[in-house]
């Protein structure tokens, strides 16, 4: 695996960066930390998101973003004509540079193109993960989610990510459930048991069969049964089958009606068609007894339950009127005061109620009614469907008697004791009666019948329609038995494969726990060191717990001041701490992900802390999270901020060994770096001036800078306290402080004589004069300064600065520089006479 | 099977496919294949289910 790094971009037309015809241009440090500051509306975000639409082609907050709210016609710049467009270089390890080239459209959708790629997708898909980008939402997510989860961001996060997927994929095939369903084990399984329970009846038939007729035997044997039948066939019908297979068809009834001939051929099919008729009408009475006095009891207290529910016949009349008017209107939705015309008229008063709510209680209880009503109406119609009364009635009785099967046909409501009236009990006697005498008439025909046939030709198609069940059923179980043979190797071969993947499955886990277990341990490591670095030894050591199966991460405090024992972090710790651990568990994770894209892209990770805080934070990144020749495995990182307390530290980092800072501007649609020079800021701010578009900040924020430029340039040992103060009058501290440390220098001989430096009176002077004027561009509106007091201004910033400088006419010529130190002021080189 | 922490993803990755192959178990092409094609889980069970089935009944057959 080859790192990248992130060389530069260039955006067009994004987000916030309209920029047309002059992207915005951006240049890393690679080794290190780049910085950007960027005031609300500067555009910072829109660099942060531009990294993730180009490299993740999504923008992670949009994906907590409802549909009602998220327009993807916003990612492009809206003032921007054409398409947008951002380019990125990356550089790795080797100093090879591939571009990736990014265009959006007006409705949000990436293009992606090359020019040292053939596959640019492939190439990021591969560089990294969403873990690479961190903002101020998703970083906490790795404390305040479950332990399962939190395995997961940390496989994720240590470069493991598709192990998670792995996992799943096992988990997947492995849940007995999914087997069951996709490989039908437990289908497979049951029909075996139940074809084995079908071929015992199916044996116990036959030889129960074959008793009838005198064979005499008591265990299935298929051969010797087999021999029984073709030496039967042989000899009743001489045919001769050499062997039985079974594919083998034999026609029974064709045996038989060739036998006995065309003179039985019709009491044979009488017979037949009688038979299937008896078995219809012994089956069609089991089914009537079910309709007995016990069911018939359960349906009358049902109907009386309905019945109870309303006082008089008459309800049931304005009940149907109700649901007349609710069928007939259908705005009308429910029974509403508002609707009624009889609603209001309280002199119709009837007792205690009014009239409306007469009705309205009665309406109530007809609802109630005809729910009871309904289900007792279902159970009945259910019951003379199940129970063969339809059927019987259609079959038996005529059509203006079919009492039931008209009853249940009616649309009127049945009334309470109907069931009496039409004696059904009587009359389910009736049919019942009906059907034994048709049983017994059916018998006394199918006996008539057998008498007009010879017992001898009657005895052999009994007993061929024996063999023929016997041929049925053997046939039957050879079926059964080929099914079984298939599903019980389908079985032992899904055993295999079952016990195969499981052990895979088994052996991954423990190898994918145990790699886990030693980079928790690594990174528990860098955890404690890490949070200990931005929160200072206050007492609190984190710890994390990979648990021993699966891949649940806890993350512990194993010290809470006096408090040893293990302690969830996430509830006890306020949230500037929480933001720590996560941060520190973030940090040391990433620095053992392996992968290829080495850069961590954070945006405002530090609103939760306050100033000390944020600069231990800026430390640690600078020190121990980022590339530098003491870290050479750090990362590289590009931090971006709004944050003003964070902005002088960053001011001060700027051209420091491995750390760039830029400050961001924006303008007219513009979005560009302002660099840390005071003469690019002075421009800008003359010109502004000259615009007329000034804020009352940008004299102060050139003053400020000067006095930084002349603190770093010069190297003077300002305290930091003072440095990044916020005091209305810091600038007065700061320019008091440095005439302080100049006077104490030159009592130490550490200044040149001849150096032109302010003396005390002009130090005095100059607090005065610029702190007037500060305090006037704080309170003055900016109409009442003229440009010429603007100027004049400025003049007075540059007098001071110029106090710190030395005119250079080497040949090169240098122009106006700093003093290189204020005791040996000429830069390596200078020959100039000081 | 054992991973190794100071190597990356792709190269423990490799590891895992090349164990699964040294079972020399008939199955294990098709897992690893099935593992290394599919996108998500229920991707992976689906193939995995068409595969081994597929697999299953031609041995029966044979």
């Amino acid at each position: 695996m080859v790192k990248q790094f992130i060389k530069s971009i260039s955006i067009e037309g994004f987000r916030g960066i309209n920029n047309s015809g002059a992207p915005l241009l951006i240049n890393f440090q690679i080794n290190g930390v780049t910085s950007i500051f960027g005031e609300n509306g500067k555009g910072k975000s829109s660099i942060f998101e531009a990294f993730l639409f180009s490299i993740l082609g999504r923008i992670l907050r949009f994906d907590d973003y409802h549909s009602d709210i998220k327009d993807k016609k916003t990612i492009k710049n809206l003032f921007h004509s054409g398409d947008g467009n951002i380019k990125i270089e990356f550089i790795n390890e080797t100093n090879i540079i591939t571009d990736i080239n990014v265009n959006v459209d007006n409705n949000g959708l990436r293009t992606i193109s090359s020019s040292s790629l053939s596959d640019p997708d492939e190439f990021l898909s591969s560089l990294c993960s969403k873990l690479n980008f961190l903002d101020y939402r998703p970083f906490e997510k790795i404390l305040l989610t479950s332990s399962e989860e939190t395995g997961k961001l940390f496989s994720n996060l240590v470069g493991f990510g598709s192990f998670i997927g792995i996992k799943d994929k096992f988990d997947k095939i492995s849940r007995t459930q999914n087997i069951n369903n996709d490989f039908s084990k437990t289908i497979k399984e049951n029909s075996i048991r139940d074809n084995n329970q079908k071929i015992s009846s199916l044996k116990v038939e036959i030889i129960s069969k074959l008793n009838e007729i005198g064979i005499d035997i008591t265990t299935f044997d298929k051969k010797e049964i087999l021999k029984y039948l073709k030496s039967f066939l042989n000899k009743q019908y001489s045919l001769k089958i050499k062997s039985i297979k079974s594919e083998t068809q034999i026609n029974f009834d064709q045996l038989i009606i060739t036998k006995i001939g065309p003179v039985y051929e019709e009491n044979v099919s009488k017979l037949s068609t009688l038979q299937e008729k008896l078995k219809g009408i012994t089956l069609l009475l089991k089914r009537l007894n079910t309709f007995n006095s016990k069911f018939i009891k359960r349906l009358t207290k049902q109907l009386e339950a309905a019945y109870s529910q309303i006082s008089s016949q008459n309800d049931i009349v304005l009940g149907k009127l109700y649901d007349e008017a609710i069928s007939s209107y259908d705005t009308i939705n429910s029974f509403d005061k508002n609707t009624c015309i009889l609603c209001n008229t309280s002199n119709l008063n009837v007792g205690q109620s009014t009239f409306y709510e007469q009705i309205n209680s009665k309406i109530k209880s007809y609802i109630k009614f005809k729910n009871k009503y309904n289900s007792f109406k279902q159970e009945f119609l259910e019951k003379i469907n199940y129970s063969g009364v339809s059927e019987f009635e259609n079959l038996y009785i005529s059509e203006s008697d079919r009492i039931l099967t008209n009853l249940g046909k009616a649309n009127d409501y049945l009334m309470y004791n109907f069931l009496e009236d039409y004696k059904v009990i009587d009359l389910l006697s009736i049919y019942s009666t009906k059907a034994k005498t048709e049983i017994k008439n059916k018998k006394e025909t199918i006996k008539e019948l057998k008498s007009q046939i010879p017992p001898k030709i009657a005895d052999l198609v009994d007993e061929t329609n024996i063999y023929k069940l016997v041929f049925t059923n053997i046939n039957h179980i050879d079926k059964l038995l080929s099914e079984n043979d298939y599903n019980t190797k389908y079985l032992f071969e899904l055993e295999n494969w079952i016990r195969f993947s499981s052990k895979i499955k088994d052996d991954y886990e423990n190898a994918y726990n145990e790699l886990m277990d030693e980079i928790a341990s690594m990174i528990d490591h860098d955890t404690k060191s890490f949070f200990k670095e931005i929160m200072g030894d206050v007492g609190i050591i984190p710890k994390l717990k990979k648990e021993n199966k699966g891949q649940k991460v806890n993350i512990l405090l194993e010290k809470f001041h006096s408090n040893t024992n293990d302690m969830k972090a996430a509830s006890l710790l306020s949230e500037s701490y929480r933001n720590a651990l996560s941060l520190s568990i973030y940090f040391a994770s990433a620095l053992k992900s392996r992968n290829p894209g080495n850069f961590i892209i954070v945006d405002d990770i530090t609103s939760s802390f306050d100033s000390g805080h944020q600069l231990f934070l800026l430390d640690l990144i600078k020190r121990r999270v980022a590339k530098n020749s003491l870290n050479r495995n750090g990362k590289q990182i590009i931090f971006l901020t709004h944050d003003g307390l964070l902005r002088k530290a960053l001011n001060e980092a700027n051209g420091q060994r491995n750390w760039l800072h830029y400050e961001l501007n924006y303008n007219t649609d513009v979005t560009s770096l302002r660099p840390f020079s005071s003469t690019d800021l002075k421009n800008i701010i003359i010109r502004k001036i000259h615009n007329n578009d000034y804020f009352s900040s940008d004299l102060r924020i050139y003053y400020e800078s000067v006095l930084w430029e002349i603190i770093e340039q010069l190297n003077l040992e300002i305290p930091y306290s003072l440095i990044n103060s916020h005091k209305d009058k810091m600038v007065n501290n700061l320019i008091q402080a440095i005439g302080e440390i100049i006077e104490m220098k030159k009592t130490c001989r550490k200044v040149k004589a001849s150096l032109l430096l302010p003396s005390k009176a002009d130090f005095k002077a100059y607090i005065q004069q610029l702190g007037n004027n500060l305090s006037h561009w704080s309170t003055a509106s900016t109409s009442s300064l003229s440009t010429a007091t603007l100027l004049h201004i400025v003049s007075d910033i540059d007098n001071l600065k110029q106090r710190f400088q030395y005119n250079c006419t080497c040949p090169k010529g240098a122009g106006w520089v700093y003093y290189r130190t204020l005791k040996t002021p000429n830069h390596k080189g200078c020959t100039c006479n000081i | 099977m054992k991973f190794n922490k100071n190597k990356d993803e792709f190269k423990n990755l490799d590891i895992l496919k090349k164990e699964i192959k040294k079972t020399k178990n008939p199955y294990s092409t098709i897992i690893v294949d099935a593992l290394f094609s599919t996108s998500d889980a229920e991707n992976f069970r689906t193939e995995i289910k068409e595969k081994v089935t597929q697999f299953i009944d031609s041995k029966i057959r044979k």
